[in-house]
């Protein structure tokens, strides 16, 4: 009896902690409402609300950059000439993406923004209900349990002098002020267990409790974390943001383009490999004409690698065969392709065949395959080939019999 | 009786909720550390597939005025530059050329003088070269660069014969670059956008 007397009134305990956060959210809540300004429609208030975009972090209204002075100047003309808020700040940052604005914008990752407080503060607070509600219950029970039991106590109390009063143990005067005490002790244990179950109400199941703070936590969790998914991928900038990647890459351009940039370019360091890819695709297309002066510039370039200049040569020395007949010419040129790579038997091949097919020289020809085929030729195909050319010039045989 | 809370059982869901706090937070930190970290600047240009804005500025080099809509039809390149821009420099060579080699091909390049005093922009050209082909215009009150949506230059956009922008590169380009996407742009597809290096904003920027 005298720990429940000692606790605080239930009128105080009734208080809880929870309820003054709420008020004081409230409070806060009304301040922030009584003192939100509505949107800005001034020049000077509308540029305090764009990021200059050549500045760090200053607005255009108070910096000093030209870029900066030009959009409010702008900003004033639009309004001047009756725009809108929204018609004035589209006229400067049309063309610049909404994080220029100081005053974000709707958008998946602002609401998110706002989102993501709000649903940690009903998780807040459902979490902290919960738990109050649930060691509310605990107490209500303790103090319903220790009321019972001093009920029974104070009844068995009552049995107890009823029984001796009858059997003559106790004086009549003492057992009245024992019975007036038990019976005044009944009725406040009676009061207060009362009182418990009016400021109390019935706490929930423990594992109730625990399932809807659980419950609370994971919606919240999710919440959050589809709003945060969601604003990373829908305003995920730059980079994935479908931006197409223009390769400096010769494939990727066409005859025409790869002609322009090579002759834009005549002293990049790497233009002889341009010019060879280009004369490349030409001589593939059988179009000598065209590819002609590119081998020529390769082929007579300084910057050109001994690789680069021996392919021109060597598809010189054959166009000049095979398009205008000019067979020393050709062979002239081969010659020079094969002291530039000595080890690469294709010039030689050449050779052979413009000796044995230009010159008539089978003899000269079949010289020629015989080299070709002490090297490594790498393909079996070729190899046949060049058998087959040797075979041929061998037994006298007019080229291409 | 109820059931009574042991001390374990409150443990046990005290330390799930704080794990449940632990990870809301990284998932948070890893989302919007990813989002400060992005540069505006470099964000895909909301002007890409837009028609391209209607500008009108005086001729740097003789008399009058000219718009871009007066292209219409061509490909147009647009390219941002100023005396006082070191990489305006190191592509000049390019622009010049690439100008003057798809000239009278349906592709006209346009540079626009940036935030720079029109005698220093036309001694820039008379340094680094003139392109018989390229018309060279002065932004005056940044017009076109707001219009355009610009950060810093050089930057060059590219606005196909309907009059669309399909394609904006950030910092000095190359021969290369600017001939794959015109190609692009014959080809009917957009070159999109791409930074090829650094860009300033203003004079002594670095």
């Amino acid at each position: 009896m005298r720990e429940l007397a000692g606790r605080a009134p239930a009128a105080v305990r009734s208080v809880p902690w929870s309820a003054i956060s709420v008020v004081v959210m409230a409070v806060a809540l009304v301040v922030l409402i009584v003192s939100y300004q509505p949107p800005a429609d001034t020049a000077e208030e509308i540029g305090s609300l764009i990021r200059c975009p050549v500045c760090q972090g200053v607005p255009i209204s108070e910096s000093p950059a030209p870029m900066a002075r030009d959009m409010m100047e702008i900003l004033r003309r639009e309004l001047a000439e009756g725009a809108s808020r929204e018609e004035a700040i589209d006229a400067v940052l049309g063309a610049y993406p909404g994080s220029l604005l100081l005053e974000p914008e709707v958008s998946p990752t602002t609401v998110a923004l706002w989102a993501v407080p709000l649903v940690a503060l009903v998780v807040g607070a459902g979490l902290t209900l919960t738990l109050r509600r649930s060691r509310l219950g605990a107490v209500a029970v303790l103090e319903e349990t220790e009321a019972r039991h001093r009920l029974d106590q104070i009844r068995a109390d009552l049995d107890e002098l009823a029984a001796q009063q009858a059997a003559g143990e106790i004086d009549p005067e003492a057992a009245r002020h024992l019975r007036e005490s038990y019976e005044a002790e009944l009725a406040e244990t009676q009061a207060a267990l009362r009182e418990i179950s009016a400021a109390s109400e019935t706490p929930l199941p423990r594992s109730t409790t625990r399932a809807v703070a659980g419950t609370a936590l994971v919606v919240g969790a999710l919440v959050v974390i589809v709003l945060a998914a969601g604003a990373f991928i829908v305003d995920r900038p730059g980079q994935s943001s479908g931006v197409a990647d223009v390769a400096a890459d010769p494939d990727s351009v066409s005859n025409e383009t790869l002609a322009a940039v090579i002759a834009a370019n005549v002293d990049h360091p790497q233009i002889d490999g341009m010019r060879l890819a280009l004369a490349e695709r030409y001589y593939e297309e059988g179009d000598f004409q065209s590819a002609f002066p590119y081998y020529f510039d390769v082929a007579s370039s300084d910057k050109a690698t001994p690789a680069q200049a021996a392919t021109a040569l060597t598809r010189l020395g054959w166009m000049t065969y095979a398009g205008n007949g000019e067979v020393d010419t050709a062979l002239e040129l081969l010659a020079q392709a094969r002291e530039l790579v000595p080890d690469d038997p294709f010039p030689l091949y050449l050779e052979g065949l413009v000796e044995w097919c230009g010159r008539g020289d089978a003899a000269a020809g079949a010289e020629a395959f015989r080299q070709v085929l002490r090297n490594d030729l790498g393909d079996d195909a070729v190899r046949r080939q060049v058998e087959a050319d040797l075979a041929a010039a061998e037994a006298g045989e007019a080229c291409g019999s | 009786m109820r059931e009574l809370t042991t001390p374990r059982r409150r443990a046990s869901g005290m330390k799930i909720a704080a794990w449940a706090v632990v990870a809301l937070s990284v998932v948070l930190a890893v989302v919007f550390a990813s989002r400060f970290g992005s540069d505006p600047a470099l964000s895909e240009s909301p002007l890409l597939g837009r028609p391209a804005p209607e500008v009108t500025l005086p001729r740097l080099l003789g008399s009058g005025e000219v718009s871009l809509s007066d292209y219409s039809g061509e490909i147009v390149v647009v390219n941002f530059f100023a005396s006082w821009c070191l990489e305006c420099r190191v592509e000049h060579d390019a622009l010049v050329a690439a100008s003057d080699s798809f000239s009278g091909s349906g592709v006209r390049f346009v540079g626009i003088s940036y935030q720079d005093d029109p005698s220093d922009s036309i001694r820039f050209l008379e340094q680094e070269g003139i392109s018989e082909t390229t018309e060279y215009l002065v932004d005056e009150g940044s017009r076109a660069a707001i219009a355009f949506g610009v950060f810093g230059i050089p930057e060059t956009f590219f606005i196909d014969p309907e009059g669309t922008v399909v394609g904006r590169i950030i910092g000095p380009t190359d021969a290369l670059t600017l001939g794959g996407a015109i190609d692009a742009i014959r080809r009917g597809e957009d070159p999109g956008q791409q930074r090829l290096g650094n860009t300033r904003s203003a004079p002594g920027d670095t």
